[in-house]
C-alpha cells in the first residue's frame, strides 16, 4: 500500500532523531571541555541501560521491547550535555537512578511520568553536589591528543581526594557552570559592570565564547527537528520570546542594566530547553494553546529565577515547575465534541 | 480561482492516475445462482412475499416494506430456490436471511411504469413510487430516502450533493459524474421539485479539474445550481463534515441535517431516483469499484445485487488464493472477507485486493507517549488519547462525558500514531460498554417506577380500609376483628359472616370468664 501521510514515524525513530540532533552540540563541547564529556555521556548510557533491565524485570515486563525504544538514552545523552565535567563516576550513578528509576518507572513507565526525567537527575545533582556541580575544568586542553584522554580518565575514576581539586583551583578563578553567577556576585559589590572588564582574564573568554557556541550548536539541532516536523514550533518560539521580551523590558528600564539580551539567549542553557527538554511530548500539554502556555510559563520563570534568585541557570526549576501546571492547563482547555456546542 | 472549502484535521494522501478510471465496465455475466441477505431486525415488521419453488420475474419485489424499511427486489427471473436463516460473518448474534434464485437467463422483466413528464404528479405520489422501488441511501448507512424526503417537505432550503469520495483510492462516484452527468442533472431537478429547495450545491474534491471545468460549462445558464470545491483530504465524505466544512454549522447532538435545514444525498442516490421516477427501474444495479494494488489502479463495474464475490473474481481472472486477502471497503474503513460466497450488497462501495505477506515485520506496541499527533488530526474535535486510557482502565464516566459516542470511527489517529496502537479497537469495545449501561440505566428506571406504582397501589389499599374503619366506628360497633376482615374481604358471603360473629362471640365471653377467674 503506497499510503503516504506526513509524519508517520514510530517512537524509535523519533527518539533516534533527537539523538542524531544533538551530535554537534557533543562536538562543540568536547571541544571546549575535553573529552571527559565523551566519556560521562557514556557512563549514563551504561547505568541507566543497567538500572532499566533490572527494574523492567523486577515490574515483569517485556524488557526487549522496553528497551528498543531508545527513551532511555536519550535522557541519559541530555543529562551528560547539561552536567559540568566535574563529576565522578559515583555521582554519575545517583544522577542516572534518580533520573530513570525514581522519576520514569515508579511512575508507571513511558509516558505516564509527570516530570521531565534529565531535569530530575540534573536538579538532584544540584541540590546534594552543589560544588561539584558549580566548578568546571579550569584549564583549556586541546582537542585530540591522548595526553588529554588519560587525564579526564583519571580525573573521572581515580580522583582520590577532595583537597586536589581545591588547592589546584584559586578562589578567585572559581566560577560557577555558567558564567551567569559571576555577573549577579559582582553586580551586588557595585563592581565596574561590562563585558570588557570580565573578558580581560583570559579564563573567561573560553567561557563566553564557549556557552555562545554551544548554544548555536543546539539551535542547529533545534532547527533539523523543526525540519523533520519531530517537534512542534509552539513550545520553542513561545519560550524564547517570552524570555527575550522580559529581558529587553529589564535591559531599557531597569535601574543598572546588567547585561544585554542577546547575551542572556546565548548563554547557560537556553538553548537546549527551549529545543530539547521543554519539548519532551510526554510531559507537555497536547493541545496547541497549550503548548504556547506552557512555553511563556517558562519563560517567565527562567527570567525570574536568572535576575532575582540565588540560582545562576534556572532552567530545572523552571521545566519542572511548569510540567506541574500541564495537567490544569490540559483540563481548562477541553475541546468539545461534535454538534455539542450551544446554538 | 474560486474559494476552496476546509475542515480541520484530516490527512492528505498520495493522488492516483485518473485518465483510466473514467469509464464503466457495463458487461458482467451473470452467475447462475444469486444470493440476497435480508436483515433480520427489519424482517420482523415485514414479511416475506415468495415461497420456495416460485417462480419470480426480474424487478419483483420479493418482501414487504414498512415504515422503516424498503421491499427488496429480485434480480433476475427464476426460480427461487432456498430461504433459510443465515447469520453474517461479523456478529453471530444477528440472524439475517439468505434467499437464494437459480437464474434462467432469460431476463423476463416485470411491466414498467415510465413516467415522461414528472410535474403532472403530486409529491406525495413520487415518493410513494420512490418508496415501492426500494431506494436507499448509496454512501454507506442504508437510509430509506423516501423517510428522508417526507420529513424534507417545507423544512429545507438547500439540497447537498455529495460527490466526495471518502476512501482516496476509491473511483465509484467520479466515473459516474464522468458518463451520467445529464440523468442527475434531472435527478437532482426531481428533488428539488419535491422538497421545494432554493439552492443546489454540488460539491466535489479539488484534484477533479476536468469536471469541474466541464460541470461550470453546464450550470452557467442555471440558477439554481453552484459548485463548492472540497480540499482534498481525508475523511472529507461523511454528511457531518461536508457541513461543518460549507457552512460552519455543527448538527445538534441527536439530531438529523434535516433540522437545520440542508438535505444531504450522495450522488449515485440521485442517479438512482432518476431511474426509478422517470425509468421505472427498481434498485438493482450498483457501481462498484475494485482496487488492483499491483497496479496502482481502481476499475469500476456496474454489477447487479446479489451476485456472489467468488463469481466476480474468477470473471476476472483474479487469484483467491490463500496468498491473496480481500477486503470489503476502502483502504482505511476496511473489513477483512472471510466468506467467498457473500454477495454484493446495497450499502457495498469498493472491493480491496492485497497480497498476504508471510514476511511482515513485526508492529511492536509501545506505550502512549501523549505526543498529540491524533488529537492534530481527529475531524471531529475529540481527544483519542484520552479515550484511549480511559477505555483501557475502564473509566466509563469520564470516557462519556469526553464525548465518545460521536466517533465516527475513520482510523486516521490509529494511522498516524507513532507507538502503532490500534486505538479503534479499544473505542468500538468502549462504545458497545456504554450501550449496556444505557441498557442498565433504563431497565432500572422501569424498575423503580413499578416499584413507585405498587407503593402507591399499597397506600390506596391502606387508606380504604382507615376510611371504612372510620365510617363503622362511626356507627358505634364494637372494635374487633370482624370488622377489619369486612372491610378488606368483600366477597365473603353472609352466612360466614354469621358464623364468624358467633364464634367471636364465643370467644369474647370466653375471654370475659378467664379475666373473672383471674381476678378472683
Amino acid at each position: 500500500m503506497n499510503l503516504s501521510i506526513y509524519n508517520n514515524y514510530t517512537v524509535k525513530e523519533i527518539m533516534f532523531f533527537v539523538i542524531i540532533a544533538s551530535i554537534p552540540a557533543i562536538f562543540t563541547e568536547c571541544y571546549f571541555f575535553g573529552f571527559i564529556i565523551l566519556i560521562q555521556i557514556l557512563l549514563f548510557i551504561i547505568f541507566s541501560l543497567i538500572f532499566e533491565i533490572i527494574i523492567l524485570k523486577i515490574r515483569q515486563k517485556n524488557i526487549k521491547n522496553n528497551i528498543l525504544d531508545n527513551s532511555s538514552i536519550v535522557t541519559s545523552v541530555l543529562l551528560g550535555l547539561s552536567i559540568p565535567c566535574t563529576l565522578t563516576w559515583w555521582m554519575i550513578i545517583i544522577g542516572a537512578f534518580f533520573s530513570i528509576v525514581v522519576s520514569k518507572h515508579l511512575y508507571g513507565g513511558l509516558g505516564q511520568n509527570i516530570f521531565n526525567p534529565a531535569m530530575i537527575g540534573y536538579a538532584v545533582l544540584l541540590i546534594s553536589f552543589p560544588l561539584y556541580m558549580s566548578s568546571w575544568n579550569k584549564e583549556n586542553t586541546n582537542l585530540f591528543s591522548l595526553n588529554d584522554l588519560k587525564t579526564s580518565i583519571n580525573k573521572i575514576f581515580f580522583k582520590t581526594s577532595k583537597s586536589d581539586f581545591l588547592i589546584s583551583s584559586d578562589p578567585e578563578d572559581f566560577t560557577e557552570a555558567t558564567p551567569l553567577n559571576d555577573l549577579k556576585n559582582k553586580s551586588y559589590y557595585n563592581y565596574d559592570i561590562s563585558l570588557k572588564n570580565l573578558t580581560s582574564q583570559n579564563k573567561k573568554i573560553t567561557v563566553f565564547s564557549a556557552y555562545n557556541y554551544i548554544n548555536i550548536s543546539f539551535l542547529l539541532g533545534g532547527f533539523f527537528l523543526l525540519y523533520k516536523k519531530i517537534i512542534c514550533w509552539r513550545i520553542p518560539f513561545s519560550f524564547l520570546f517570552s524570555f527575550f521580551f522580559l529581558s529587553v523590558i529589564n535591559f531599557l528600564f531597569s535601574i543598572n542594566p546588567i547585561v544585554s539580551p542577546f547575551f542572556h539567549l546565548f548563554s547557560g542553557g537556553t538553548m537546549i530547553c527551549a529545543f530539547f527538554i521543554a519539548t519532551d511530548p510526554v510531559t507537555t500539554s497536547y493541545s496547541n494553546i497549550g503548548k504556547i502556555i506552557f512555553g511563556s510559563i517558562v519563560g517567565l520563570l527562567v527570567y525570574i529565577i536568572r535576575n532575582y534568585s540565588d540560582y545562576p541557570d534556572g532552567v530545572a526549576f523552571s521545566v519542572l515547575f511548569g510540567n506541574m501546571l500541564v495537567p490544569l492547563i490540559d483540563n481548562f482547555l477541553k475541546t468539545s465534541g461534535y454538534g455539542h456546542r450551544d446554538i | 480561482m474560486k474559494k476552496k472549502y476546509n475542515f480541520s484535521g484530516g490527512v492528505k494522501c498520495l493522488p492516483i492516475n485518473q485518465d483510466t478510471n473514467k469509464y464503466i465496465i457495463n458487461y458482467v455475466p451473470y452467475p447462475t445462482k444469486f444470493f440476497i441477505y435480508v436483515k433480520y431486525n427489519t424482517l420482523k415488521k415485514n414479511m416475506l412475499r415468495v415461497k420456495i419453488n416460485q417462480k419470480v420475474l426480474c424487478g419483483e419485489p420479493l418482501t414487504f416494506g414498512d415504515s422503516s424499511s424498503v421491499p427488496i427486489h429480485s434480480p433476475t427471473s427464476g426460480l427461487i430456490e432456498n430461504v433459510e436463516f443465515y447469520s453474517k460473518h461479523v456478529d453471530l448474534n444477528q440472524e439475517n436471511i439468505k434467499i437464494t434464485i437459480i437464474s434462467d437467463h432469460l431476463e423476463q422483466w416485470i411491466r414498467l411504469k415510465k413516467i415522461n413528464n414528472y410535474k403532472l404528479y403530486s409529491p406525495k405520489s413520487l415518493i410513494k413510487i420512490i418508496y415501492q422501488l426500494g431506494i436507499v441511501g448509496l454512501g454507506g448507512a442504508q437510509f430509506s430516502s423516501a423517510k428522508k424526503l417526507i420529513l424534507s417537505i417545507n423544512k429545507v432550503h438547500t439540497l447537498i450533493i455529495n460527490a466526495v469520495e471518502s476512501d482516496p483510492y476509491i473511483t465509484a462516484d467520479y466515473s459516474l459524474m464522468h458518463n451520467y452527468f445529464n440523468e442527475i442533472f434531472i435527478g437532482c431537478e426531481i428533488i428539488s421539485w419535491i422538497s421545494k429547495v432554493e439552492k443546489i450545491l454540488i460539491v466535489i474534491q479539488e484534484d477533479k479539474i476536468e469536471l469541474i471545468s466541464k460541470i461550470q460549462l453546464l450550470i452557467e445558464n442555471k440558477k439554481l445550481f453552484k459548485i463548492c470545491i472540497l480540499k482534498k483530504k481525508y475523511p472529507g465524505g461523511s454528511s457531518k463534515i461536508i457541513i461543518k466544512s460549507l457552512t460552519g454549522k455543527e448538527i445538534p447532538n441527536g439530531k438529523h441535517a434535516i433540522d437545520i435545514g440542508y438535505l444531504i444525498f450522495n450522488i449515485s442516490t440521485v442517479y438512482a431516483i432518476k431511474r426509478a421516477v422517470i425509468n421505472g427501474e427498481p434498485l438493482i444495479h450498483r457501481i462498484i469499484s475494485l482496487y488492483d494494488y499491483q497496479n496502482n489502479l481502481s476499475k469500476n463495474f456496474l454489477i447487479r445485487i446479489g451476485t456472489p464475490i467468488n463469481f466476480f473474481l474468477n470473471y476476472l481472472k483474479i487469484d483467491n488464493n490463500l496468498n491473496y486477502k480481500i477486503y470489503l471497503g476502502g483502504m482505511f474503513m476496511k473489513d477483512l472477507l472471510t466468506n467467498l460466497n457473500y454477495s454484493i450488497s446495497k450499502d457495498m462501495n469498493s472491493i480491496l485486493i492485497k497480497k498476504y505477506k508471510k514476511k511482515n515485520k513485526k508492529l511492536i506496541n509501545y506505550s502512549c507517549i501523549n505526543c498529540g499527533y491524533c488529537v492534530q488530526v481527529c475531524p471531529i474535535n475529540l481527544l483519542p488519547q484520552k479515550l484511549y486510557l480511559y477505555s483501557k482502565n475502564n473509566n466509563h464516566k469520564d470516557a462519556k462525558k469526553s464525548y465518545i459516542m460521536d466517533c465516527i470511527e475513520c482510523r486516521i489517529c490509529e494511522k498516524v500514531c507513532p507507538s502503532n496502537i490500534n486505538l479503534v479497537k479499544y473505542f468500538k469495545n468502549e462504545k458497545k460498554q456504554q450501550n449496556k449501561i444505557k441498557i442498565e440505566i433504563n431497565q432500572k428506571k422501569i424498575f423503580f417506577d413499578l416499584f413507585q406504582l405498587r407503593e402507591k397501589r399499597i397506600l390506596s389499599q391502606k387508606e380504604n380500609i382507615y376510611k371504612n374503619k372510620n365510617y363503622f366506628n362511626h356507627l358505634s360497633l364494637i372494635e374487633s376483628n370482624i370488622l377489619e376482615k369486612l372491610s378488606t374481604k368483600k366477597l365473603i358471603s353472609n352466612k360466614e359472616i354469621e358464623k364468624n360473629i358467633r364464634k367471636e362471640i364465643l370467644r369474647s365471653s370466653i375471654k370475659r370468664v378467664k379475666l373473672k377467674n383471674k381476678i378472683l
